[in-house]
């Protein structure tokens, strides 16, 4: 009788570590798949590579994920970053304190808006933050005069973007720090319990007495502060910053979050999620790169991924409300 | 008469005057509903007179009738799209992909021109119906929120048109083919007469058709709607894969217009077709709205648009203008929205 209950035990517990684990799984197997497919991707040069290409949305995505776990979404990020980047080159002159603060607090101000307009005015997050990219996004034009900005005087920045460590980027020793620093924020203070329980029952989290508009608004801050962090990384690793209108690194960050576990209905997810949800994309992005598969139809692939992520999240959510 | 008839008949006249204060309360509240959609429409009415009237000052040719066609003719590409918007928020869901569908129409015209323009017109809206299906069954059989359903396929279908264009412009080689938008017929522009028939449809469904109750009671409340027994299912899927049909439409006379293909024409389009039907007081949370709250929400919004242009403002200013004018559009639509859940 013991053997049956205890296999049981083992199937549920295998089951268990499967369902939760599937992305990682996904991931190993497919670091495995291209390793075979492709002799230069397992070298450390590529790994390397693969970090410094998504270290901008990796940084993007820790405050993605705060947001979307409060059940908010936020697509003016590609104007804020814009707008962080410009708004700290023009400030080299004073330094790299100068370009820090300046960034810190345009990106701060533009995440006070957003969370303004999402948390107290409860507006809909997606058109809210659709009309305030277009605003960011011609501040940045107004302020650059729509030219490219070149002259990077700032030593900083070629260490952040080119440099190594012990033999390892400064991108990904940053990287590692930020998400260890925000994961354990978000799973241990008071502040991500409440952002837990409003993104999970606005109205429950209301009657057990949580100010859900400043929770929220807070996310929408947090945000707004990793882009401008992210925007030092972005301005290191190009050589001139030109704003733009169309930036796919919205739907990228959204990708992301979302292919690591973190649900668009709010309330559940973690930075660790997020973390694999990066490295996974880096991989795929780097995989469809080595097979040399045109840009045009990268762009459907990760359409494609996100769609299946998005119905995968929908199929194990059920799951999970049903156990 | 005895005193309980006395009792009685003071209680009768006791309830009837608490039901008459009643009756005004409520007439009160109905006649402070009516008050704020009143002040709601007339904003929009204010709001196009003092454009006109801004531009009329600086353009001399604005009253004449090519002056109004001219401006008609504008707006026709958003106004299609915002029909089929209309349809589908008032239902209580949302189509981020019809940027991406017009894109992806004018490419796929373009590409196909070479076979003859019916064919090329033809599979330009299958194209479009096909993204359309897409959604639709995204959302209803995957039961996934709108939004991030029509933002996958947005990048599926966008990724397409620059993958079989090459991330090219490409150019129409009929010349036939720019009649459906430069033509005219009875000396009314094509684009003007379309608009009108797009126009006509979605007043048309959302009055008088089955279709268009169901949109509403959906938008009201989806779950007391599959309680009546109205096919949710079907119904959503029908407004999906209208929503790209108009966005398919639009694409064909973007297309004949400039007689080019692109895979990033309609990149920005989707926030000001969403700006302007939400501007003509239809609700972001479903249940609300008509066809003629839209052809003056995007009215004002070509009007704005056109008044940048006669006063020569550059188009960095443009785009904040645009953001600040759908800020304020959600803001208002938001505080409307919440201050009539309070009186219900």
């Amino acid at each position: 009788m013991t053997g049956v209950a205890d296999r049981n035990q083992i199937r549920k517990t295998v089951r268990v570590i499967f369902f939760s684990q599937t992305m990682l799984i996904i991931l190993l197997s497919s670091v495995l798949l291209m390793t075979f497919l492709s002799p230069n991707f397992l070298t450390l040069r590529n790994l390397f590579n693969i970090v410094r290409q998504v270290a901008v949305l990796g940084i993007m995505a820790i405050g993605m994920t705060y947001v979307i776990i409060g059940k908010g979404i936020d697509l003016s990020i590609s104007g804020m970053l814009s707008l962080c980047a410009i708004v700290g080159m023009k400030m080299q002159n004073y330094g790299f304190g100068a370009v820090l603060v300046g960034a810190i607090f345009v990106g701060t101000l533009c995440g006070l808006l957003n969370g303004y307009l999402v948390g107290k005015v409860k507006a809909n997050p997606i058109i809210v933050t659709l009309g305030t990219s277009l605003v960011f996004v011609s501040l940045a034009l107004i302020y650059s005069k729509g030219r490219s900005i070149i002259n990077r005087t700032e030593r900083i920045y070629s260490f952040f973007g080119n440099e190594n460590v012990l033999g390892i980027p400064v991108v990904l020793l940053l990287i590692i720090a930020l998400f260890l620093v925000a994961g354990i924020y978000l799973s241990r203070s008071i502040y991500a319990r409440r952002l837990y329980a409003v993104g999970l029952n606005e109205r429950a989290a209301l009657a057990s007495g949580i100010d859900s508009s400043k929770i929220v608004w807070i996310s929408y801050v947090v945000q707004g502060l990793f882009v401008a962090l992210a925007s030092l990384v972005y301005t290191s690793r190009l050589n001139t910053v030109r704003v733009n209108i169309i930036t796919p690194y919205v739907f990228d960050v959204i990708t992301i979050v979302v292919l690591g576990g973190t649900t668009l209905s709010g309330g559940y997810g973690s930075l660790y999620k997020t973390f694999i949800g990066l490295i996974l994309f880096g991989v795929i992005q780097n995989a469809m790169g080595l097979m040399a598969i045109p840009y045009e139809f990268q762009q459907m692939i990760k359409g494609i991924v996100l769609i299946c992520a998005v119905v995968y999240d929908e199929f194990s959510r059920k799951r999970r409300m049903s156990e | 008469m005895t005193g309980s008839d006395m009792f009685v008949r003071g209680k009768k006249n006791e309830k009837e005057s608490q039901r008459k204060v009643e009756k005004k309360l409520s007439r009160d509240i109905i006649e402070q509903k009516r008050f704020i959609k009143f002040l709601l429409n007339q904003k929009l009415l204010i709001l196009i007179v003092l454009l006109v009237a801004a531009m009329a000052i600086k353009d001399t040719n604005f009253f004449s009738l090519s002056g109004v066609y001219e401006i008609f003719d504008h707006i026709a590409i958003i106004g299609i799209m915002a029909v089929g918007m209309t349809v589908l928020l008032i239902s209580g869901s949302f189509d981020l992909s019809i940027g991406s569908v017009l894109s992806l129409t004018t490419v796929i015209v373009m590409l196909f021109q070479e076979r003859g323009i019916l064919i090329s017109i033809i599979m330009g809206v299958v194209s479009g119906i096909a993204v359309g299906i897409l959604n639709g069954l995204i959302v209803v059989k995957g039961k996934i929120n709108p939004f991030i359903a029509t933002l996958g396929s947005m990048l599926i279908a966008k990724g397409f048109a620059l993958g079989i264009s090459r991330s090219q412009t490409i150019v129409g080689s009929r010349a036939e083919f720019i009649f459906l938008a430069h033509g005219k017929v009875l000396g009314i522009p094509n684009p003007f007469i379309l608009l009108v028939i797009f126009l006509l449809i979605g007043w048309y469904i959302l009055r008088f058709t089955k279709l268009g109750r169901n949109s509403y009671a959906i938008g009201g409340n989806e779950h007391s709607a599959i309680l009546a027994g109205i096919q949710v299912n079907r119904s959503k899927f029908v407004f999906f894969v209208f929503c790209s049909l108009t966005a398919s439409i639009s694409g064909l006379i973007l297309a004949s217009k400039t007689n080019t293909g692109n895979a990033i024409l309609g990149d920005n389009v989707v926030l000001i077709v969403i700006g302007g039907v939400v501007l003509g007081g239809t609700s972001l949370f479903g249940g609300r709205g008509h066809i003629m709250g839209t052809i003056q929400g995007v009215l004002v919004l070509g009007l704005i648009e056109r008044a940048m242009v006669v006063f020569h403002i550059s188009s960095w200013y443009q785009y904040m203008l645009r953001g600040i004018v759908i800020l304020a559009v959600i803001v208002l639509d938001t505080v409307i929205e919440r201050r009539r859940r309070e009186m219900l």
